[in-house]
């Protein structure tokens, strides 16, 4: 059996590892926000796991589409979870609402595009909306994880690599493991409004 | 749409995903009930962290 971009795919297993941990975690003390935030959690841990396989195993079209689309589902979470935590209704079902318009969009956009810029505006847009909800109702964490994991995607982008075996992908996965840590961190401390 | 599972894929993800809405905006539903996303099997995995 053929590996082909082995670093790739363990770091992106780590951080499926770490996410599904954040997951499971987060529902140790079920409260609405904090179980918003599991499914993303979750989700990131999917996209992690697929991409992982995607990039190790089976450079498989669908295996592809099903990473975004896990990508998406964990947007929708984050902002869910969050506006879940800042708002009081009607606003909250209002964002809800807005947040399942995007990954309608999303995701339907995602059926005829592949490029993995799609992934980063989607998951973009989700952080630009968690930031400004956490700079209002203070999160220190969860900024710090937007920001580190915004850091992150700009490495991805740049294709800077460490190493010859260490390239820009792997760096933005264990860039994203960090941010994850932070984020699971600002999440424990959520409570609905 | 080239893959004949993708679209109902993602029909059901985004009704997953509005069912959820729904219940986490009422305060209640099978989502919003703690035992939907904690079943029994998860249950013992939850103690960690």
């Amino acid at each position: 059996m053929t590996i082909s971009e082995p670093v790739t795919m363990l770091t992106d297993y780590v951080l499926g590892g770490v996410s599904a941990y954040a997951a499971v975690a987060l529902l140790r003390k079920p409260q609405p926000s904090r179980r918003l935030w599991a499914l993303a959690f979750a989700a990131l841990a999917a996209a992690a796991f697929l991409g992982g396989t995607w990039h190790g195993f089976l450079q498989s079209d669908l295996l592809w589409k099903a990473t975004t689309l896990s990508a998406g589902v964990a947007s929708f979470g984050m902002v869910a979870g969050s506006s879940y935590a800042a708002f009081a209704p009607p606003l909250r079902a209002f964002v809800l609402t807005a947040a399942l318009a995007k990954l309608v969009v999303y995701s339907a956009w995602m059926l005829g595009h592949d490029a993995f810029l799609y992934v980063v505006i989607d998951t973009g847009m989700a952080f630009i909306i968690v930031a400004a909800i956490h700079l209002w109702k203070w999160n220190g964490p969860i900024i710090a994880g937007v920001a580190l994991s915004t850091a992150g995607a700009l490495v991805q982008a740049s294709g800077f690599r460490l190493h010859e075996h260490f390239n820009h992908n792997d760096l933005y996965h264990v860039i994203q493991i960090a941010a994850l840590v932070l984020l699971y961190r600002g999440a424990k401390r959520l409570q609905s409004s | 749409v080239r893959y004949e599972l993708l679209l109902p894929s993602q029909i059901m993800i985004v009704a997953v995903m509005a069912r959820i809405s729904l219940d986490f905006t009422r305060g209640r539903g099978f989502f919003f009930d703690r035992r939907a996303l904690a079943s029994p099997a998860l249950a013992p995995m939850t103690r960690i962290g």
